[in-house]
């Protein structure tokens, strides 16, 4: 861990895919900058997929390369489990304060040997593995995480001391306290990235209420060699599942449930997921219900192609209600369009809800931005500029200006760091005919 | 198969309170969110589909629009806020306007004033029969001002003009009914397949049943206990009422202070008459539930005058009791103003009518069912679908 | 190397007090996953099983003994072996209880 400076010419906000390809975009071109991540660990929602689409590399082979050269850049300082308590404009510039959460952990000492995490008697739901899985009260958040420095969870802690007993480094800090830091910096970089629809979002389909009702990043978690269960499996039973439903735009295009936009990703990851179950278990079914597939992007449509010609079945249905049934079983009522208008309810063993993407971070007040009705941020020039928000010397990129996928997401980021470089050196020229 | 598309049908089908047919892009959510379609019965998308075609012939001979009774889930649920439920509710409204062979019913819904319009002249009419003839009503009044000393209905309006009055009426709205509800079965069995003769008689219990009870209903999942109880009332004072002033008027319409048993029944169905009317507009006021959201004129008029005929009712039930003359025949007057005129425009071209399309629907469509069933043989059935 | 050198077992007496000491709530909650943990290991004594027999052994649901399995296979107390139709057999390690 670098030692924060009091200015950094960009304060980038997220370290998920988006923040990290800003921040090394715009340290590439000579600026200091401060990533800020809320999390233990940068890497965001990418880190934890299991295949990316449409080309099944894996995703976190692609993530965390990236993810260690911003932690070992020499003009990128990283502080991890921080939160933005407001940014105030100063000059050309802002003045920011954060607020670093405590790890109970000096970040300094420890070496990642998780001894700690080993003598902790108790198991806690773990976030990476979207609760699926169990970690100690004290924890390194992933394999791949960075810092590869564990956190303690008071939450869960049971105070008896078994961490720091173990510790060889004694380096458990029961005294931390969140702290207030304060920096100067030129210009921000807003990539917040998202959060999934809740999963009770739409009542008929009782994804809070079921066991084998699953979020997608549940999904990609339990397809993941490095996943919960180490296999395919549903959560009520650890039963293979022979027949997986993906119910689209479960939590997206649907105003009954207040999100109307699509979210872009859900078709091609439903796909995408639906191809590793085949590969993974060739004797199961795995259906998708759909409105419309929308392929959009390149080698998108072949993909779909793909999908199918592995054996995913894809309905045009929309499901309007999951009811539980013996044995955890799942009935999806439909209208199977394409059979005549037939209402049919049918079986599956473990469902999907291909769930869209909401804002993951609203300023309320600690950033001067404006955001849409939506909840992401307003691009006023969407055409043109579209990494520039509604204030002067604040960028934003990826999922926070709205639903997008990962190529995407990081094509944007490379935008806002040249806008954001292109007005620090417009502010410096200002700054240098003023002297 | 060729189909003539007629995009007309949508535009006139927003003229009946149902624009959002084009939303719809047939996902199939509010036939699947419906708790009422099963094998037999499959709506509301089917029947949105041939609205956006334009395939009047199928929209006419499709029972769909009266297998539902407007919980409001699938417009709840509908991603596209196409309102499949209104959607379904203005079907209605345009199917009782194509049964209707006099063309008022189209003109009415098309115009709110036209309603407004057969209403008053029907007030008119009724106002007339109690101001023009000499031998009895108001110009007898004027002629013998002794009979404002009591109540004297029999002067007023003399049981057998009233009830051949009523005869008359009944008849003419009957009749009406009846040959609007001939059109509708010509047209539901029109492209039918033959051999449902023996259902047509089995199933005559569906119908008697589903008429006085409306029993599906119950089966609707938002809703449906309480709206379709209020319902249920609201059908046995209408019907109380109806049985009252038609078989029994003799004996209903009593003078001055004297009192009959029958106006116990009279005041049960004005309780609930009121009580039910009100709570509806309450809610309709309220907007809480979908059913409740979209009222326009027509469902409007129906139920105020519904209230107010219950409310002249008692007033003038009032003032016989406390044998004020001339208030007594004024309310006498004006609850019959507002009664027959809402009868005879509710009845054959109005609202009042799914009271007998509903039930006829339901026949119709257990009809066709049994007529299938027994064209399958025996031990055959549908198998389960599994994926 | 000049600063002190940190007293844990001080510190953890602050925190405990800064956390007003351990709740009853989270102390059952404790107790809890002791019992659960204990009645999996005693129904896994028998040799390996399936997470529902499991569940039947233990009387408790399927969903809460998978991921009390899962969690003592992620910290090695709980090892896969094998497969028995559609379910994962899982068998305890050796010094795993």
């Amino acid at each position: 861990m670098t030692k924060i400076k009091p200015f950094y010419d960009g304060l980038v906000l997220g370290g998920g895919i988006a923040g990290m390809q800003a921040a090394l975009d715009l340290a590439g071109q000579g600026f200091e900058v401060l990533l800020v991540e809320k999390e233990p660990t940068i890497g965001g929602v990418m880190v934890g997929l299991n295949k990316v689409f449409p080309t099944l590399d894996c995703s976190s082979c692609i993530c965390t390369p990236r993810m260690a050269e911003v932690a070992h850049h020499d003009r990128i300082s990283v502080l991890c489990y921080t939160d933005l308590v407001r940014a105030r404009r100063r000059n050309a510039g802002f003045e920011v304060i954060l607020r670093k959460k405590p790890r109970y952990v000096v970040e300094e000492d420890c070496i990642g040997c998780s001894l700690c995490e080993l003598a902790c008697p108790y198991f806690a739901p773990h976030e990476f593995d979207q609760g699926l899985g169990a970690r100690a009260a004290i924890y390194i958040p992933h394999g791949n995480a960075i810092p590869q420095v564990p956190v303690l969870d008071p939450d869960y802690c049971m105070l008896d001391g078994n961490c720091a007993r173990a510790c060889p480094k004694n380096c458990i800090d029961f005294a931390q306290q969140a702290e207030e830091l304060s920096v100067g910096v030129g210009s921000i970089i807003v990539a917040t990235g998202l959060r999934l629809t809740p999963m009770g979002a739409k009542k008929q389909y009782g994804g809070d209420r079921h066991a084998n009702v699953m979020n997608p990043l549940a999904m990609e978690r339990v397809q993941s060699s490095n996943g919960p269960y180490g296999h395919i499996l549903r959560p009520s039973d650890g039963k293979i599942p022979r027949s997986v439903a993906y119910v689209q735009c479960a939590g997206s295009r649907d105003q009954s449930i207040g999100v109307p936009y699509c979210s872009r990703v859900c078709c091609m990851y439903a796909l995408k997921q639906a191809i590793m179950i085949r590969h993974q278990r060739h004797d199961t079914q795995v259906t998708i219900y759909h409105m419309d597939i929308r392929a959009f992007g390149k080698g998108y449509e072949q993909f779909y192609r793909r999908a199918q010609s592995e054996g995913v079945r894809v309905v045009k249905a929309k499901v309007a209600r999951i009811t539980e049934v013996e044995n955890g079983d799942l009935s999806l009522r439909v209208e199977l369009i394409d059979e005549g208008g037939r209402v049919a309810d049918i079986r599956h063993d473990l469902v999907v809800l291909s769930q869209g993407t909401i804002p993951g971070w609203r300023p309320e007040g600690a950033l001067p931005l404006e955001v849409d009705d939506d909840g992401f941020f307003a691009i006023p020039d969407i055409a043109a500029r579209p990494a520039n928000s509604t204030a002067e010397g604040i960028f934003v990129a990826g999922v926070a200006t709205g639903p997008k996928d990962i190529p995407d997401s990081i094509v944007e980021a490379g935008a806002a760091a040249m806008e954001a470089a292109m007005y620090l050196d417009r502010v410096r020229e200002s700054a240098g005919e003023m002297a | 198969m060729i189909l003539r598309v007629d995009p007309s049908i949508t535009a006139e089908l927003s003229q009946y309170g149902g624009d959002t047919a084009v939303k719809c892009f047939n996902c199939g959510n509010c036939t699947a969110a419906c708790s009422l379609t099963n094998q037999e019965s499959v709506f509301p998308r089917r029947y949105i589909r041939y609205i956006q075609l334009g395939l009047k012939d199928k929209m006419i001979g499709s029972l769909d629009p009266w297998l539902c009774y407007y919980c409001g889930d699938c417009s709840e649920t509908c991603p596209r806020q196409a309102q499949p439920g209104k959607l379904m509710m203005a079907s209605r409204r345009w199917l009782i306007s194509m049964y209707d062979w006099t063309g008022l019913s189209r003109l009415m819904y098309r115009h709110e004033w036209v309603e407004v319009v057969m209403l008053a002249l029907v007030a008119l009419l009724v106002l007339a029969l109690f101001t023009i003839p000499a031998n009895f009503g108001f110009r007898l009044l004027a002629q013998h001002p002794e009979a404002l000393r009591t109540v004297n209905l029999s002067d007023f309006a003399p049981k057998e003009v009233v009830h051949w009055g009523d005869i008359a009426l009944a008849s003419l709205l009957g009749f009406l009914l009846l040959s609007n509800a001939a059109r509708m079965v010509f047209h539901v069995r029109r492209h039918a397949a033959g051999g449902a003769g023996w259902a047509f008689l089995a199933e005559l219990r569906e119908f008697v049943i589903e008429g006085f009870t409306q029993r599906r209903w119950r089966d609707c999942e938002t809703g449906a206990g309480k709206h379709w109880l209020r319902h249920l009332l609201l059908v046995t004072a209408y019907g109380a009422m109806f049985c009252l002033v038609v078989v029994f008027l003799r004996w209903f319409q009593v003078e001055n202070t004297s009192f009959h048993w029958s106006s116990l029944l009279g005041y049960y169905s004005t309780l609930v008459l009121m009580g039910a009317t009100l709570g509806i507009m309450s809610d309709r006021l309220k907007k809480r539930e979908q059913i409740h959201k979209d009222s326009d004129l027509a469902d409007w008029l129906f139920v105020i005058l519904l209230f107010l005929t219950g409310l002249s009712g008692i007033a003038l039930h009032l003032a016989r009791l406390l044998d004020l003359p001339l208030t007594t025949y004024v309310l006498y007057t004006v609850h019959l103003m507002i009664a027959v005129s809402m009868l005879t425009v509710e009845v054959p071209f109005g609202k009042w009518s799914h009271l007998f399309y509903r039930p006829l629907a339901m026949y119709l469509q257990a009809v066709e069912a049994r007529r299938q069933h027994s064209a399958i043989p025996a031990g055959a059935t549908r198998a389960p679908v599994t994926v | 190397m000049s600063e002190p050198k940190r007293d844990w077992q001080k510190d953890l007496k602050v925190f405990r007090e800064r956390m007003g000491g351990l709740s009853e709530e989270k102390k059952a909650w404790a107790r809890e996953q002791r019992d659960t943990l204990k009645a999996i290991r005693q129904a896994l004594a028998g040799g390996p099983a399936t997470i529902p027999q499991i569940a039947e052994r233990t009387g408790m649901p399927g969903k809460k003994v998978l991921w009390h399995v899962m969690a003592m296979k992620r910290y090695g107390k709980v090892a896969e072996c094998g497969q028995a139709g559609d379910y994962y057999l899982y068998e305890l390690k050796e010094g795993g209880s």
